[in-house]
């Protein structure tokens, strides 16, 4: 479903020098799997997710993104959602004024329209997203804000799920969605990613703890370090790393 | 009821739900009118008599005026009357107005502006309002049509407990296009209010300048003014200069003042983009987001309407 292949990115500092932050990258995700990238800070793994969801700004050197067999590079975001590719960011944007029913609303039939369906009309559209608001544990009320105006740490990554529940993607990617999260909504956002696991559904999980992993068990593990994927394994190499940290990995790209 | 003045042809007298609306040959005879007023012939003076509330607002609407214009506008509402007026403007040329509210007490005002002129045609507009005890008077001004346009508004709260709210729109998008706002709010008495909201979006190379000044005179003690101007540019080009100041000769006073100027939040773009929206209906999202809370200040449904039908008509363009 999705290959990248010999990626290599870097952005400008402030003081406009560049910095490399990913240095070939190889990732191979079959229809179905869930891959888990960790990795200590800085180590490019949000670099890596925003890069798959087309955010502006990163000087790509080399390398190719191919999904569903087609190069994404040079498409725009709302192009890569349209295809079904969806990042659940990191730290959700707060955008006062814009209501959150509406904007849902809004890219729901955006996706519809752009994949050749009709669009949902206002009663359809309420009927689903009462049930889908159920699912992650938010009170209605939320509807009715602005996105992610003044929501709690929590309840923005509640709404993140919301929105991937919605606008059910191909290829979910969750940078960081459990950082910050107590037990209680760790569980429901694993709830939600299980609840839409299927065969022909792919999820990226970034994380720098083993705990969410425990809800949601990966097929791959893979572990990032300074911009390059180090280790590859099964799910017991989260455990691992969770035992011995990342220090013994790093010295062997030191090493190495 | 919508009063139309067609090519500067002001209709001599109307009559509403039992106020008087007169143009000047018939007011010159009214001895209530202050003598200063008798300037122009161009004059519609409107007198709301005591205890009367108007239901339905009243609508000057000025179109197609197609040489220079000078109008000139009384409102006296007299003690414990309500009014709703909407003045609104479509001229080819130059316009130049002005107007005058009086609020004695305890009276409610609701003045609503809508500058839609011509985008080859100038606006110079003066308002001045003089409010007595308890009064209330809210302004509402949308400018966003002349190819350049000046707005003097000057409030005087003379006595204890009157209140002037100040909101106001200004979407430019021409690149000639100019804007000046120059806005006094003098508070005379004690335990007087105002507030201020006044927000930009600047498109090409236009360019607004915004003056907002409170004073507050010596005896204005325990009063509160706030102020505050926010800008949005949609372009390298545009220019926005926002000049608030205070000046403060009370003590115990509660005064506020602030003021922006941004550009869209790229992190915010590209959050709506990810989700499927394309770049020019996120644009059009996050533009109307930041109007927004402007807008919905505005709570007559009549005037609502006319604002949203004048920036429909915007956003097409």
């Amino acid at each position: 479903m999705l290959q990248i292949k010999n990626l290599h990115a870097s952005i400008q500092d402030e003081k406009q020098k560049s910095k490399v932050i990913l240095r070939g990258i190889n990732l191979n995700i079959k229809p179905g799997e869930v891959h888990a990238i960790m990795g200590p800070n800085g180590s490019g793994k949000s670099t890596l997710a925003n890069i798959l969801a087309g955010r502006a700004g990163y000087d790509i050197s080399q390398g190719e993104i191919i999904f569903d067999e087609k190069n994404i590079f040079t498409l725009a975001p709302e192009e890569r959602a349209a295809l079904g590719l969806f990042l659940a960011f990191q730290y959700p944007v707060e955008i006062p004024g814009v209501n959150n029913m509406y904007f849902l609303k809004a890219a729901l039939n955006s996706l519809r329209k752009q994949r050749g369906l009709n669009e949902l009309d206002a009663m359809d559209f309420l009927t689903l997203i009462k049930n889908k608001i159920k699912e992650v544990c938010l009170n209605e009320s939320f509807l009715h804000r602005a996105v992610n105006e003044g929501f709690s740490g929590g309840e923005k990554k509640r709404n993140e799920v919301l929105q991937m529940l919605m606008l059910e993607p191909r290829l979910a990617i969750l940078d960081e969605t459990d950082s910050g999260l107590d037990i209680d909504a760790l569980q429901t956002v694993a709830k939600g990613v299980n609840s839409l696991r299927s065969e022909n559904r792919s999820f990226i999980i970034v994380t720098h703890y083993q705990r969410l992993l425990d809800y949601i068990v990966p097929d791959v593990v893979h572990v990032m370090v300074k911009g390059k994927i180090i280790k590859t394994g099964g799910k017991e190499l989260a455990l691992e790393l969770e035992a011995k940290g990342y220090g013994w990995l790093e010295e062997q790209v030191v090493v190495s | 009821m919508t009063i139309t003045i067609l090519n500067g042809k002001i209709p001599e007298k109307f009559e509403v739900e039992g106020v008087m609306l007169y143009a000047l040959p018939r007011a010159r005879e009214q001895s209530i009118f202050p003598k200063s007023v008798f300037s122009d012939n161009n004059t519609l003076f409107l007198y709301i008599p005591k205890n009367v509330r108007l239901e339905k607002p009243l609508h000057f609407l000025y179109q197609n005026n197609s040489k220079q214009y000078f109008s000139h506008h009384v409102i006296i509402a007299n003690e414990n009357s309500e009014l709703t007026l909407l003045e609104e403007y479509q001229n080819n040329h130059a316009m130049n107005v002005t107007t005058e509210i009086y609020a004695s007490k305890n009276a409610r005002v609701h003045f609503a502006k809508i500058q839609n002129e011509n985008s080859s045609a100038t606006h110079d507009a003066s308002l001045s309002i003089h409010q007595q005890e308890e009064s209330v008077v809210n302004v509402f001004s949308l400018s966003n049509g002349a190819r350049s346009a000046r707005e003097l508004i000057k409030i005087n709260l003379h006595e204890r407990g009157a209140e002037c709210i100040l909101n106001g729109f200004y979407p430019l998008k021409n690149d000639e296009q100019k804007l000046d706002y120059f806005i006094d709010v003098n508070h005379h008495a004690k335990h007087t209010r105002s507030e201020m909201l006044y927000k930009g979006i600047l498109d090409k190379k236009s360019k607004s300048n915004f003056r907002g000044k409170v004073f507050v005179h010596q005896a204005a003690k325990h009063i509160t003014a706030h102020q505050s101007n926010h800008h949005l540019l949609l372009s390298k080009e545009a220019e926005a200069g926002s000049k608030p100041e205070l000046e403060i000769y009370a003590d115990d006073v509660k005064c506020t003042h602030g003021a922006t100027v941004g550009q869209i939040d790229p992190d915010a773009l590209f959050y709506l983009r990810a989700r499927g929206l394309d770049e020019k209906e996120s644009m059009k999202l996050l533009t109307a987001a930041f109007a927004a809370d402007v807008l919905d200040r505005m709570k007559n449904n009549f005037i609502k309407n006319q604002i949203n039908m004048t920036l429909a008509e915007y956003c097409h363009e």
